[in-house]
């Protein structure tokens, strides 16, 4: 793990840029700037398969814009003795409280939590917090509105990504990342996935390695795409707003919320 | 290959037939039949373009979506996203001459006027191909996309290729014939589809997820202007086409099941024309006159006079209509509009 805070620079020569695999022939070497992101959190399995892809994708656009997101794995206690530096921002796929920590230690740079549904962590309306991972009252409430147009169902959970999905692009979304992976991608992946996705979105808009930036961007934005179908955006209280899918083992049985497109309906809304 | 020499400047596409292209039809040759793609049915619905009755439907391959003519309208290709190929279709036997390699699931493809060679977007591969029709389907270039490569159009003094890149929201900008990507546009999320002006200065593109549109000056290769379609509920805009003086862009609006009539300067909202369900793909006549429309969702297409802006005839047609085309244009007056 790096326990050296990054600082966002332009790589000056082409051997380097090949060592880190950008696009040759599509920004020249000398244009590309690193923007580094923390992540903590497992470094195997779904989670942090999602993350490689997710910056596997902006990197593509990267590839296009002249910027390369590197994925720094970082333990909490390192990163709170030692800071952030000038990183774009922080990924937690671990525990919760990590985020929560993070985020209350360094309120200039975006957590997202891609891994913890706790309600409380919504709570803390902190500005920097942002959740992809749908929380726990998000999936009892799509779970609630399934159950009352179609009665009860046994087995259903209510998931913000399914890897037999196939709207919305997510068939296609499904298949690169079992094609780079050779794993489906699952809902954690997803989320992760989500974040660096909307990391490598705000880079080149934001034009440089900006942790402040990111945090109005995200704010302000009107909306991102990861095959969802739908503008997604956060709530104040950081709650990534998005429909979920209704899941029985592999059937997808819904896509919540039902009899209405009010994405507000599933979880709460404002600060608690 | 090309027979001809590309001169310098405004040569006209006539001119270039002159120097020594294959001698093309007049426009009274073409059939002024419509032709749609039937998604999930394998089929093209064909129309008359007089009475707009269905004359037949073809078998034509599995998942058709994106079609477009040879420069002299003899012939249509049809991308066949399943078999990974292109249906070469005789429009006026209205039958399957042969089928060519199309890459891995084609889908939005543009005819160059000049050389007739085939771009087509393939998403897997992260591709525009150049394909030469003639024979099997030659790949003759690859041209990187970001990721999701959509919309696909050449310009109309060929000068350009234009596609954006779904996933990766831009807008990329090649050279013809060298194929040098020399822009890489950031627009809004999702770019789906695009139209250029006749004058090949200006480029319309469709955001879905953004809801917006962005017009582009392929000039100065910068955003000009930007609509978000107010009045519009929850706007998904697709497929996009301008009218006869290029006043005013039709929009189809997806989901929202409309079509949004923009003011092509100050992109607002002039109109909206209530369609079927999930309105997808866009086609014109020749004139501008009339406006088809797939409604994907309801198994239909509209048909809509552009000059009152009202839906004159919806009529059933396969599984999931896709594209449609008109076969009444023809290269030596200008590219099919769009």
């Amino acid at each position: 793990m790096r326990s050296i805070p990054w600082i966002g620079r332009t790589l000056a020569t082409a051997g380097t840029a090949a060592l880190l695999g950008v696009g040759i022939g599509l920004a020249s070497a000398e244009d590309v700037t690193e923007v580094p992101v923390w992540w903590v959190g497992p470094t195997e399995g779904s989670v942090w398969r999602g993350a490689e892809f997710g910056a596997h994708d902006a990197n593509i656009v990267g590839g296009f814009q002249g910027f390369k997101v590197e994925v720094v794995p970082v333990g909490t206690e390192t990163l709170l003795d030692e800071g952030v530096g000038d990183a774009m921002a922080v990924v937690v796929g671990g525990d919760g409280a990590d985020a929560d920590r993070i985020s209350e230690a360094f309120p200039g740079i975006a957590v997202f939590n891609v891994s913890s549904d706790d309600d409380a962590l919504r709570s803390t309306c902190r500005r920097n917090l942002f959740s992809t991972m749908p929380s726990e009252t998000m999936r009892s409430d799509a779970l609630s509105q399934y159950r009352d147009k179609h009665g009860e169902a046994d087995g259903i959970e209510a998931l913000a990504h399914h890897p037999e999905f196939r709207r919305y692009s997510s068939s296609d979304l499904n298949g690169r990342f079992s094609s780079y992976h050779g794993e489906p991608m699952d809902e954690i992946a997803w989320t992760a996935f989500a974040a660096f996705k909307l990391i490598g979105d705000a880079y080149p808009r934001l034009g440089q390695v900006d942790p402040e930036g990111m945090i109005d961007y995200v704010r302000e934005m009107r909306g991102f795409d990861a095959s969802k179908g739908a503008q997604l955006t956060f709530r104040d209280n950081g709650q990534l707003r998005q429909p979920l899918w209704i899941t029985a083992g592999d059937e997808i049985k819904g896509e919540a919320p039902f009899d209405t497109d009010d994405l507000d309906s599933l979880g709460p809304v404002e600060c608690r | 290959m090309h027979s001809f020499t590309r001169m310098a400047g405004a040569l006209t596409l006539a001119g270039a037939l002159a120097a020594g292209q294959a001698a093309a039809g007049t426009p009274d040759d073409l059939t002024g039949r419509v032709f749609i793609s039937n998604e999930w049915d394998a089929t093209l619905t064909i129309l008359d373009g007089d009475t707009h009755e269905e004359i037949k439907v073809l078998e034509v391959g599995e998942r058709p979506r994106d079609m477009g003519f040879s420069p002299d309208g003899s012939e249509l290709y049809v991308a066949l996203g399943i078999p990974d190929q292109i249906a070469v279709v005789d429009p006026v036997e209205m039958e399957v001459i042969r089928k060519i390699s199309g890459g891995i699931d084609p889908e939005a493809m543009s005819v160059h006027p000049e050389s007739g060679h085939i771009y087509i977007s393939n998403e897997v591969t992260e591709e525009v191909l150049e394909i030469d029709p003639s024979g099997d389907g030659e790949i003759l270039d690859r041209l990187k996309t970001g990721i999701e490569p959509e919309g696909n159009v050449v310009t109309p003094d060929g000068n350009y290729i234009l596609n954006v890149s779904e996933s990766s929201h831009m807008l990329h900008v090649f050279t013809w014939p060298d194929h040098d990507r020399i822009e890489n546009i950031l627009v809004g999320t999702r770019p789906r589809e695009l139209a250029t002006t006749r004058d090949s200065k200006i480029a319309y593109v469709t955001s879905e997820v953004a809801g917006e549109i962005v017009k582009v000056d392929l000039e100065e290769f910068r955003i000009v202007g930007e609509g978000r379609f107010r009045g519009v509920r929850n706007p998904r805009p697709k497929d996009v086409r301008l009218n006869r003086d290029e006043t005013e862009l039709y929009v189809a609006m997806g989901r929202s099941d409309r079509i949004a009539v923009l003011d092509a300067q100050t992109l607002e909202v002039l109109d909206q024309i209530p369609v079927g369900e999930r309105v997808w793909g866009l086609g014109v006549n020749r004139d501008r006159t009339i406006l088809y429309t797939t409604d994907g969702d309801s198994n239909q297409v509209s048909i809509i006079d552009m000059e009152e802006n009202e839906v004159i005839k919806q009529l059933q047609v396969g599984d999931s209509p896709w594209g449609v085309i008109r076969h009444d244009w023809h290269v030596d007056d200008e590219m099919a509009p769009r």
